[in-house]
C-alpha cells in the first residue's frame, strides 16, 4: 500500500474516531442532562399541583375522609345539600344544584359515577397540566391524559412520586404520578339514621334491603355498617347542638349504601392515585436537531478532512516521488543531479541528505575515473618506457647475433643494450617503490629537521661536487615528525632533479613559519620550466624534455615517488618555476619549536 | 500484474476510509437514537420521606381551644423567621418527619383563626363555613427540600378563600405556629376596631409565640398629628420601639395603611425580634375580599432583627 493510502487511511481513522467519540458523549450528556432537568421541573410542578388537589380535596371530604349526604323532606327537596361532617364534630356545609343528582330520597342511587367525574373534572381545571384521577383498584375516575397506561398505575404508592417517560404520536411527555394523602373516598355501607339510635334493628334492616337491591358489597358491609353505626352514635352525642345552615342539626344525617364501584374503593381504602402529564416535545426536538446538527457537522467535517488528509498525503510523498526519481537517475549515471531543498524539515534534511549523497557519489565515481586513467596511462606509459629500451636492446642483440661486427661496433653495441638495461633496471626499481609506498602504512616519527636536511644534504655532497653545483644549506632548529628513510629519498629526489635540470646553484632551506608551521624549499637555477608543465610534472612517467630524461637514465617517476612520500607525511610538494631561471619546490610540515640551549 | 496488485490494494484502502467514516456516522446514528428510545421509555422514582408525625401546638377543635406557649424556643423561633423572610424561591416539598401533614396544617391553620384571631376581632364562632382551601409545604432550596435536612426550615403556606374570610397563613412546618398571617375580613364600610383591641391582638400574638418584648408602645392612628408621634416616641432597655404614621409603611404585607382611608400600625420588639400588626381597608391586591373595598385587612407578622454588634 503506498504512503499516500496509508497516510490517508490513518488520518480518516483517527478523525471519524475523534468525532465519534466526542460527539456521543456530548451528545449523550446532553439528553441525560435535559431529561433529567425536565423530571425535576415536572416534579416539582407536580408536587405543586399535588398540593393544590389535596387541599381541594380536603374541602370535598372531611377530615376522615368519609363522604356523607344527606337528603331532606320532599318539601325541601330543592335546596339540595351535601355536608362534611368535620372529625373535630364541625361541620362544613355547602349548596348544590338538584341537577347535580347529589341525592335522591330512599334507596334510589344517591351518588353515582358522574357525580364523581364531575367533582375531578373540576378538580383537574386547578391543574395547569393534563391530569387523570383513579381509584385504588385502578378505576378511572377522570382523565385528561389520552392514552395512559395502565402499568403506569401499578406502579404508584404511596411513598414517591414515580415518573415515567412516553412517547405518543402527539409528542413526548412525562407522566408523574402518586398515591394522594387526601382523597380516600370511604363511604360507609349500609344505612344509619342518626336520629334514633333505637332505631339501629331498623337500619341493619335496611342495610340488609341495600343488599338485596344488587349491591354485593352491602353483604359484606354489614360488620362495617354496626361499626359505623356505632362511631355514628358517638358523634351524633357530641354534636347535638351543632347547628348546620338549613339541615337542623347534625344528628339529621344518612348514610347511604351505594353501588357504585367507583366509589368503593376497596376495604383497604387505598387512596387516589394522581397522575399528571408533563409535555417535553420541546426539548425532544431540541435535542433532535441538535443530534442532527452535529452530525451534519461529523460528515462535514469528515469530508472536509479527507480532502485536506489527501492534499497532506501529496505534500508529503511529493518530494520523496522526486528523490525516488533523482535516485533513479543517478543510478542511470547522472551523477549531477540534486534536488532542490524547500525547508527545514525532515524532507528538507532528507534532500540534503541525498544531495551531500550525490556529491560524495560523484565525488568518487571521478576518483575513480580519474584512478582508471591514470591506472591505463600508467600502464601505457609504462609500456611505452619499457618499450623503447627493449627494442634498443633487441636491436643491438639482433645485430650482434646476425652481423659480423668490428670490436668497435661491438662495443658501441654492448654499451647500448647495458645503458638500455640500467634504464629499465631504474624503472623497474622506481615502480617497485611507487608501489611500496601506495600499500603501506609508515609510522612517523618526531625528529630535528636541521639534522635531516643536513644528513641528506651531506650524502650528496660529492655529487654535488662532481657536477660543479653549488649547495647551500640553512635550516631553522625545529622538530618535524617524518618517516626517516622516505623523507631522505624525497629530498635526494628533489635535488638529484634539480642536479638533472642543469643547475650550477642549489639551495636547501627549512623555514619555521607561523602557527606551527615548517618549511623545507629546494632551490635552483636549472631550465626551469613552462607553467603549464607545472600541473603534470609529478604525474608517473610524464617527463618535461624526455630526452634529457632518458639520457639520464630517467623515467619520469622521480616526481611522482617524491609527490606520494609528500602526501604520505601530509604534505604537498608546491612548484614554482621559470623557463630558463629554475624552479622552487617546497613543502610544509606541521613542527614544534625546539628546546633553546638555555632550557637545556 | 503488479502494478494491477498495487492499485487494487491503493484503491481498497481509500475505500476503507470512506466506510469508516460514513459507518463511524451510522454507527454513531444508531447509538444515540438506541439510547433516545431508552431514555423515552424509561423513568424512575423520588421517594417520599415516611410518615410525619406533627407536633400540634393547639388542640384541633374549633371551639375551647388554649393558647399555649410557643413550642419552639427562641433561637428556633429565630431561625424559623429567617428562612421565612430570606426565601427567594420556593420548592414544593412533601412533609418530612418532624413535619406536619397537610390536613395536621389546615387544622393548626383553622384553630388559629377560629381559636385566636376571629374572637379577638368580635367574630368569635365565625369560622367559615365554605371556603377555598390551598396549602403548599415549601422549602428555600432545592437541597432542603430534596434533604429535608432541617425540618424547621420549611413552611405550610394555608390560604383559605371565602366569603366571609380570606386568610394566609404561614406556618412553620413542625409546629404549626402561625409566623405570618394576612387576613380579609368583611367589614362595614367606615368602621374598623379600635386601636387598644389591635394592640392587644398583638400583645397576645407576641405572648402565644413567647416573644418577650420589655418594651414601650407607641401606636399611630391616621388623622393623628405629627406632634403626638414625636411625644409617644420613647427608648427601652431591651429593645425599642418604633411608631408608623399613616402611610408610613414599607412591608410588602396586604391592607396597610397607606394613602387615603383608615390604617394601624403597631411593632413590639425584644433583642432579636419583633412583632408587626398592620391593619387598613385598602385594596391591595391578591385576596379577593379585600379587592371589594369592604373589608378589613390585617398583616400580622413576626420580624427578625439583625444582632447588635
Amino acid at each position: 500500500m503506498r504512503l499516500f493510502t496509508k497516510i490517508f487511511l490513518c488520518g480518516t481513522l483517527v478523525l471519524s474516531l475523534a468525532f465519534s467519540v466526542s460527539g456521543y458523549f456530548l451528545l449523550h450528556f446532553s439528553w441525560e442532562s435535559s431529561m433529567a432537568r425536565e423530571a425535576d421541573f415536572a416534579l416539582k410542578q407536580y408536587q405543586y399541583d399535588k398540593f393544590t388537589i389535596q387541599s381541594a380535596l380536603l374541602t370535598y371530604t372531611d377530615f376522615e375522609m368519609s363522604l356523607a349526604v344527606s337528603w331532606e323532606d320532599a318539601a325541601d327537596r330543592g335546596q339540595i345539600t351535601t355536608w362534611w361532617e368535620d372529625a373535630s364534630g364541625g361541620t362544613v356545609v355547602s349548596s348544590g344544584e338538584e341537577g347535580e343528582k347529589w341525592f335522591v330520597k330512599g334507596a334510589e342511587r344517591i351518588f353515582d359515577r358522574e357525580s364523581a367525574k364531575e367533582l375531578f373534572r373540576i378538580l383537574a381545571e386547578d391543574v395547569s397540566l393534563p391530569a387523570a384521577f383513579f381509584t385504588g383498584d385502578g378505576t378511572l375516575l377522570y382523565s385528561g391524559i389520552e392514552g395512559l397506561d395502565a402499568s403506569f398505575l401499578e406502579e404508584l404508592s404511596g411513598d414517591a412520586h414515580v415518573y415515567r417517560f412516553r412517547e405518543t404520536p402527539e409528542g413526548s411527555f412525562l407522566l408523574v404520578g402518586s398515591v394522594l394523602e387526601q382523597g380516600r373516598l370511604e363511604l360507609a355501607d349500609g344505612m344509619w339514621d342518626g336520629r334514633e339510635a333505637g332505631e339501629q334493628g331498623a337500619m341493619e334492616a335496611e342495610g340488609r334491603d341495600g343488599e338485596e337491591t344488587g349491591s354485593d358489597a352491602g353483604a359484606e358491609a354489614a360488620p362495617d355498617a354496626a361499626q359505623a353505626a356505632a362511631r355514628g352514635m358517638e358523634e351524633a352525642e357530641a354534636e347535638a347542638d351543632t347547628q348546620t345552615a338549613g339541615l337542623g342539626t347534625a344528628q339529621e344525617r344518612t348514610w347511604y349504601e351505594t353501588e357504585d364501584a367507583a366509589l368503593d374503593t376497596g376495604a383497604s381504602g387505598d387512596g387516589i392515585r394522581f397522575v399528571t402529564q408533563w409535555d417535553v416535545s420541546k426539548t425532544v426536538r431540541q435535542q433532535e436537531i441538535l443530534q442532527q446538527y452535529f452530525l451534519r457537522c461529523y460528515l462535514a467535517a469528515v469530508l472536509v478532512g479527507m480532502g485536506l488528509l489527501g492534499l497532506l498525503s501529496a505534500l508529503l510523498t511529493g518530494p520523496l516521488k522526486r528523490m525516488s526519481r533523482a535516485a533513479g537517475r543517478m543510478a542511470q549515471g547522472d551523477y549531477e543531479e540534486r534536488l532542490a531543498v524547500r525547508g527545514r524539515d525532515e524532507i528538507g534534511e532528507l534532500a540534503e541528505s541525498f544531495n551531500r549523497m550525490a556529491e560524495a557519489v560523484e565525488e568518487k565515481v571521478e576518483a575513480l575515473s580519474r584512478a582508471a586513467r591514470e591506472r591505463e596511462d600508467f600502464v601505457a606509459n609504462f609500456a611505452h618506457e619499457m618499450k623503447t629500451p627493449m627494442t634498443s636492446i633487441i636491436g643491438y642483440a639482433d645485430m650482434l647475433y646476425q652481423r659480423e661486427l668490428s670490436r668497435k661496433e661491438v662495443r658501441d653495441a654492448s654499451w647500448y643494450i647495458w645503458n638500455e638495461g640500467m634504464r629499465l633496471e631504474a624503472l623497474s626499481l622506481k615502480l617497485m617503490d611507487l608501489t611500496v609506498l601506495g600499500r603501506q602504512d609508515f609510522p612517523l616519527q618526531e625528529m630535528a629537521a636541521e639534522e635531516l636536511l643536513a644528513d641528506a644534504a651531506g650524502g650528496l655532497e660529492p655529487f654535488f661536487a662532481e657536477k660543479g653545483v653549488s649547495f647551500v644549506l640553512s635550516a631553522d632548529p625545529a622538530y618535524i615528525r617524518v618517516e626517516y628513510d622516505l623523507f631522505k629519498t624525497l629530498l635526494i629526489n628533489l635535488l638529484d632533479n634539480s642536479v638533472k635540470a642543469g643547475c650550477t646553484r642549489l639551495a636547501l632551506s627549512g623555514t619555521r613559519e607561523r602557527e606551527g608551521r615548517y618549511r623545507i624549499c629546494v632551490r635552483d637555477n636549472g631550465c626551469g620550466m613552462e607553467e603549464e608543465e607545472l600541473s603534470r610534472i609529478t604525474e608517473a612517467f610524464y617527463m618535461v624534455d624526455k630526452a634529457r630524461s632518458r639520457k639520464q637514465h630517467g623515467a619520469g617517476l622521480g616526481l611522482a615517488l617524491a609527490d606520494r612520500i609528500a602526501r604520505i607525511h601530509g604534505s604537498g610538494l608546491e612548484f614554482r618555476s621559470r623557463k630558463g631561471q629554475g624552479t622552487e619546490v617546497s613543502l610544509l610540515f606541521s613542527c614544534v619549536e625546539a628546546e633553546t640551549d638555555d632550557e637545556e | 500484474m503488479r502494478n494491477k496488485r498495487s492499485l487494487l490494494v491503493n484503491l481498497s484502502g481509500v475505500a476503507l476510509a470512506f466506510a469508516i467514516a460514513f459507518g463511524g456516522i451510522f454507527a454513531l446514528w444508531s447509538r444515540l437514537d438506541r439510547e433516545r428510545a431508552q431514555l423515552l421509555s424509561g423513568g424512575g422514582t423520588v421517594g417520599i420521606p415516611a410518615g410525619t408525625e406533627g407536633v400540634m401546638s393547639k388542640s384541633v377543635g374549633v371551639v375551647d381551644v388554649e393558647i399555649k406557649a410557643a413550642d419552639l424556643s427562641q433561637e428556633e423561633l429565630r431561625r424559623a423567621v429567617l428562612c421565612l423572610e430570606s426565601a427567594s424561591e420556593k420548592y414544593p416539598h412533601e412533609p418530612v418527619p418532624g413535619q406536619l401533614s397537610m390536613t395536621e396544617a389546615t387544622r393548626s391553620g383553622l384553630a388559629w383563626l377560629g381559636d385566636f384571631l376571629l374572637p379577638r376581632l368580635d367574630r368569635e364562632g365565625m369560622i367559615p363555613k365554605e371556603y377555598r382551601l390551598s396549602c403548599y409545604l415549601w422549602a428555600d432550596s432545592q437541597a432542603e427540600a430534596d434533604e429535608g435536612t432541617d425540618p424547621l426550615a420549611g413552611y405550610w403556606e394555608v390560604s383559605f378563600a371565602g366569603e366571609e374570610l380570606d386568610a394566609v397563613l404561614f406556618l412553620n412546618a413542625v409546629t404549626g405556629q402561625v409566623l405570618r398571617a394576612w387576613i380579609a375580613l368583611p367589614y362595614p364600610e367606615g368602621e374598623h376596631p379600635d386601636a387598644e383591641r389591635l394592640t392587644e391582638l398583638l400583645e397576645d400574638y407576641a405572648d402565644s409565640l413567647g416573644v418577650e418584648a420589655g418594651y414601650a408602645i407607641s401606636m399611630a392612628e391616621a388623622g393623628m398629628s405629627d406632634s403626638v408621634y414625636a411625644t409617644e416616641k420613647q427608648g427601652t432597655e431591651g429593645g425599642g420601639t418604633e411608631s408608623f404614621g399613616a402611610g408610613d409603611g414599607e412591608t410588602d404585607s396586604p391592607g396597610q395603611g397607606g394613602g387615603e382611608g383608615w390604617g394601624f400600625r403597631q411593632r413590639l420588639e425584644d433583642q432579636r425580634m419583633a412583632v408587626c400588626l398592620e391593619a387598613g381597608d385598602a385594596v391591595d391586591a391578591g385576596m379577593p375580599l379585600a379587592e371589594s373595598g369592604k373589608a378589613l385587612c390585617l398583616a400580622l407578622y413576626l420580624e427578625t432583627k439583625p444582632p447588635e454588634d
